[in-house]
């Protein structure tokens, strides 16, 4: 269950070493919080890895990867295969709305991609260090996932249909977001886009610039700081290695990933 | 400090929520409609507008869009968002839940007429299977007058407003959640819920053909 299948020659493990860097990012530990029981209490689970439900591969459970994975937090993956273990799932009443991605964390069962990533970036200082910056963190983080789940969303559309929606995100990336997160480093002239401080929106950032280039590899061609931004980001070590073969990194959707979502959501 | 300042036309949208938290909030705040598609070419021109795109809020010396950052934003500036992270976890999972069945509602006007009947069935479905269950479970889990941590929050004034959109399309829907018509009383008689909820509030009506044909027209959809 651990080591998954290979897939386009990835071969896919749980990332064994913690690595820490010192220099550029800020160490992050985990806030001190107040001990509540949420749902169902697994005191036995309070100090264990975070654990996550989906499917194999990336659709809205990658942008949690990358963010726990940036963190320097190992955590580990069950992966849904068949329509039973689905079932099991909700049955046992462990999806809120009947939905993945699940995140078991900190005794919580937490579902909603948003929510679980807010959750994680506040866990591991990553949203700011105040409202105004955690706003701007917001508006950032929300914009780029906008255009992440577009492509999530274009594997499961008719063929035509889907190059004209990968198109789109293309076109979208190149005239309206990569513009307004250029300005935002011109501006500024520092090195994150928040607070000259590395946080959830330089992850999310990076993950959509990867993501867009694998559509169409010119894209950064206008866009000169983010080209800068794209490598610095890359060379943060904890995310350098989630960039190497044999990380929990996820490789695009296939027809293969497509219809195994469908077999397991009978869509 | 001026008020906040909402940039949206006149009708309820991707802005209503926002609407919501702010009336229950008890915050008062100013509104300018966009009533011509030029309003809202001014509005991109001049960098008002991070991704070119409506809600917008200014607020606080920011110009904020995207809704669920303003949601948040003014969430925490007014108390609405839990204690500590792990409630906040709680109330943004339950805000995204309602915010999946309000964008299916939002949406309803848009859909093609032969397609209509099929998608108001599947939304009504998802109400009672998957959504309102959800909610109800919830509640009697803990049997507390709120969602989170026995306190009103952003997640409570959500649902409250989903559940009005909910019993627009057909009352009926709420007949077996006796706790959610609790929590609907409860948070409508709220002082300042309860001021909104009155004829000459900021609160928009339902959309009719005439708002839909004019925001159509204002953001050029065909």
């Amino acid at each position: 269950m651990l080591i998954g299948q290979s897939l386009e020659g990835v071969e896919l493990s749980i990332t064994k070493e913690r690595v820490i860097n010192p220099h550029l990012i800020p160490l992050n530990h985990p806030r001190e919080e107040s001990q509540e029981e949420i749902r169902k209490p697994k005191p036995a689970l309070m100090a264990a890895k975070p654990k996550l439900w989906y499917f194999h591969g990336r659709g809205r459970m990658e942008s949690i990867r990358w963010l726990l994975a940036a963190a320097g937090v190992e955590f580990e993956e069950e992966f849904l295969e068949t329509r039973e273990q689905y079932e099991k799932l909700q049955k046992d009443g462990r999806l809120l709305f009947g939905q993945v991605p699940l995140v078991e964390i900190d005794g919580m069962e937490l579902t909603q991609t948003r929510a679980i990533l807010s959750y994680l970036a506040a866990k591991y200082n990553l949203h700011g260090k105040d409202p105004k910056e955690t706003v701007r963190i917001d508006m950032y983080a929300d914009g780029t996932l906008d255009l992440m789940l577009m492509v999530a969303l274009a594997a499961f559309k008719p063929p035509e249909e889907k190059e004209e929606s990968l198109a789109l995100v293309v076109k979208k990336a190149k005239t309206r977001y990569f513009p307004v997160f250029e300005k935002i480093l011109k501006d500024h002239g520092e090195d994150f886009l928040v607070g000259n401080k590395f946080s959830w929106a330089d992850i999310q950032l990076l993950e959509a610039i990867l993501m867009v280039e694998e559509l169409d590899g010119s894209v950064l061609c206008d866009f000169p700081l983010l080209k800068e931004f794209k490598t610095r980001i890359s060379n943060i070590p904890t995310i350098k290695k989630f960039l190497q073969p044999g990380s929990q990194r996820k490789p695009p959707p296939d027809s293969h990933y497509v219809e195994a979502v469908r077999n397991v959501l009978q869509l | 400090v001026g008020k906040p300042k909402l940039h949206y036309f006149n009708g309820r949208g991707r802005m209503e929520c926002i609407l919501w938290l702010l009336a229950a909030a008890g915050v008062e705040f100013e509104e300018k409609f966009i009533e011509q598609p030029e309003d809202l070419d001014k509005l991109k021109n001049d960098g008002s507008l991070m991704f070119q795109q409506v809600p917008m809020v200014e607020i606080d010396g920011i110009k904020l869009v995207q809704t669920r950052a303003i949601l948040n934003y003014v969430a925490t500036k007014y108390n609405l968002y839990g204690k500590d992270m792990k409630e906040r976890a709680l109330i943004d999972m339950y805000s995204e839940g309602v915010a999946d069945l309000g964008e299916m509602i939002l949406l309803l006007p848009l859909c093609p007429p032969d397609q209509k009947d099929a998608k108001i069935a599947q939304i009504k479905q998802s109400t009672t299977n998957r959504y309102l269950p959800a909610f109800e479970k919830v509640l009697k889990s803990h049997g507390q007058d709120y969602l989170v941590g026995n306190k009103l929050s952003k997640a409570d004034i959500h649902l409250v407003e989903l559940l009005y959109l909910v019993e627009e399309l057909d009352p009926s829907l709420l007949a077996n959640f006796p706790l959610l018509k609790g929590l609907k009383a409860r948070v409508s008689n709220l002082p300042a819920v309860k001021k909104f909820l009155q004829p000459g509030s900021q609160r928009k009506p339902p959309m009719d053909e005439k708002t839909l044909e004019e925001a159509k027209r204002i953001f050029r959809i065909k």
